[in-house]
């Protein structure tokens, strides 16, 4: 059996980090949660810019701030409220420890003396956090235990020749023993539901991916009109992918082969569920990585074709750069990048030889080997999936 | 000679793995094709002569559809493929 060695948490989740992130419930808050973070620098600052004043999103936010305290790589969180916000930071916090039993903080700048008194009792609150942490033990674990996520960015059109296969080997190999993969980015799939819906476990989850990916496609047809098949970054197109379909039939890959098991929401937990899952994301990576960290993904597996450096605050990410000319354009060795599947190319490797090294490098990185985004300190803004603007 | 991959046996076009100029000979299989234009990678050069309206297959699939007439060996990319009329 395939192991690693994670932390085991009390709803049965295994973390690979152990954060203690300081997270303010509504973005009015962020300033103090800066000043939180700088003075306890082990914790994990997670900026935004979300929380008040979008009543359509009331529900997706709740998700958000529940999945971003649930996910295992958290070992405790801090919450900051504002006061006038939407919801309240004490009762969410109450019912965040009810779903995760896990330790968590919250403080309101309006009720608790504001935000200087606020700042020195998180601060507090941060210091044993962290010392408590330290405590924790990684436990050896089973493969099943995984939720693996797969991204990509800035793709060009070796992305799906390299990156995305080597992705999707090691996607096939997480859900060959037993755990969990989930892809994402549903609008970089238009052109790939045939293909998908084929390899739906049932009925029933083929027509949740039909019903996605055709409402994407709909809802993509009133924002961009006639140019509707440009559905591409500048980047991608100077990258050499012409249409959404073109593009899509890359980023797919990066899924494996597996069967699809279901069909889920952006940021929704993905529970028991074993086998790949198809989270109802963005195809704008940033706030993709943030709906599947919060669906419980412990580590991400991310291709680029043009050199990105995106990352996340709350998971390790594996940069994989689809060509070699981006590789050392980006730093090479030791630079941006963890993996360079652009060797299939340019060295003649085989996938299954690209695919193994992208394995054995995931288990250090499981087991607590700094990813190159991690060790940089790449890991910026906790960037969230909106469908209705605020007022 | 330059280099190029084709996905699948149904791909009308193929993709330049070395950077094209116009003129070069371009090895992709067992097949030669003679760029018509500069051609950078990882970008498109058609594999065969496809007329305006025709089906754009990549990896097998339908990927647009030519939206003028394209020469064998001609660069294939947003000037002359799109996808719209596929789209809902």
């Amino acid at each position: 059996m395939v192991t690693f060695k994670g932390y085991v948490r009390p709803d049965g989740q295994v973390g690979i980090r152990n954060h203690v992130v300081v997270i303010a419930t509504a973005c009015c808050a962020g300033g103090i949660v800066d000043h939180i973070a700088a003075q306890v620098p082990e914790t994990v600052a997670l900026r935004h810019t979300y929380g008040c004043s979008t009543p359509c999103e009331c529900e997706s936010w709740r998700k958000i701030l529940i999945g971003v305290a649930s996910n295992p790589n958290v070992y405790a969180t801090i919450l900051i409220g504002v006061g006038c916000e939407t919801d309240n930071a004490y009762e969410m916090a109450k019912k965040i420890h009810e779903i995760n039993g896990k330790p968590i903080f919250a403080n309101i700048v309006q009720d608790d003396g504001g935000g200087q008194k606020v700042i020195e009792n998180a601060v507090i609150y941060a210091k044993k956090a962290v010392e408590d942490a330290k405590k924790c033990q990684r436990e050896e674990v089973p493969i099943s235990k995984l939720v693996f996520a797969t991204e990509c960015g800035g793709s060009d059109a070796l992305s799906g020749v390299t990156a995305n296969p080597t992705i999707g080997y090691v996607a096939d190999w997480v859900v060959k023993n037993g755990g969990t993969a989930l892809l994402s980015e549903t609008d970089e799939l238009i052109g790939t539901e045939d293909i998908l819906a084929a390899r739906a476990v049932s009925k029933e989850v083929a027509d949740k991916i039909y019903k996605i990916i055709y409402d994407e496609e709909e809802e993509l047809r009133v924002l961009m009109g006639s140019n509707v098949s440009r559905t591409l970054a500048v980047g991608n197109m100077a990258g050499g992918l012409t249409t959404i379909q073109e593009k899509a039939l890359g980023c797919c890959r990066k899924a494996g082969t597996s069967p699809i098991v279901d069909v889920i929401d952006y940021a929704e937990p993905v529970g028991d569920r074993k086998g790949l899952v198809l989270m109802n994301g963005p195809g704008y990576d940033p706030s993709s990585l943030t709906g599947l960290f919060c669906s419980g993904a412990q580590i991400a597996m991310y291709s680029t074709g043009r050199g990105t450096p995106l990352s996340h605050p709350g998971y390790p990410i594996i940069k994989v750069s689809s060509n070699t000319k981006t590789f050392e354009a980006v730093g090479g060795v030791n630079g941006d990048m963890d993996l360079n599947a652009g060797a299939i190319i340019t060295d003649g490797i085989s996938l299954e030889e690209m695919g193994e090294r992208a394995i054995q490098y995931m288990l250090e990185a499981l087991n607590g080997k700094e990813t190159r985004p991690e060790k940089l300190g790449y890991g910026s803004t906790l960037a969230v999936y909106q469908s209705t603007r605020s007022w | 000679m330059k280099r190029g991959l084709k996905f699948h046996p149904k791909d009308v076009v193929g993709v330049v793995i070395e950077d094209v100029i116009k003129g070069d000979s371009v090895q992709i299989e067992d097949e030669i094709v003679v760029a018509n234009e500069d051609i950078i990678v990882p970008h498109k050069i058609a594999l065969q002569d496809i007329h305006k309206g025709d089906n754009i297959y990549k990896y097998g699939e339908v990927i647009g559809y030519a939206t003028q007439d394209i020469k064998k060996g001609d660069y294939v990319h947003v000037h002359n493929v799109d996808s719209e009329k596929l789209m809902k």
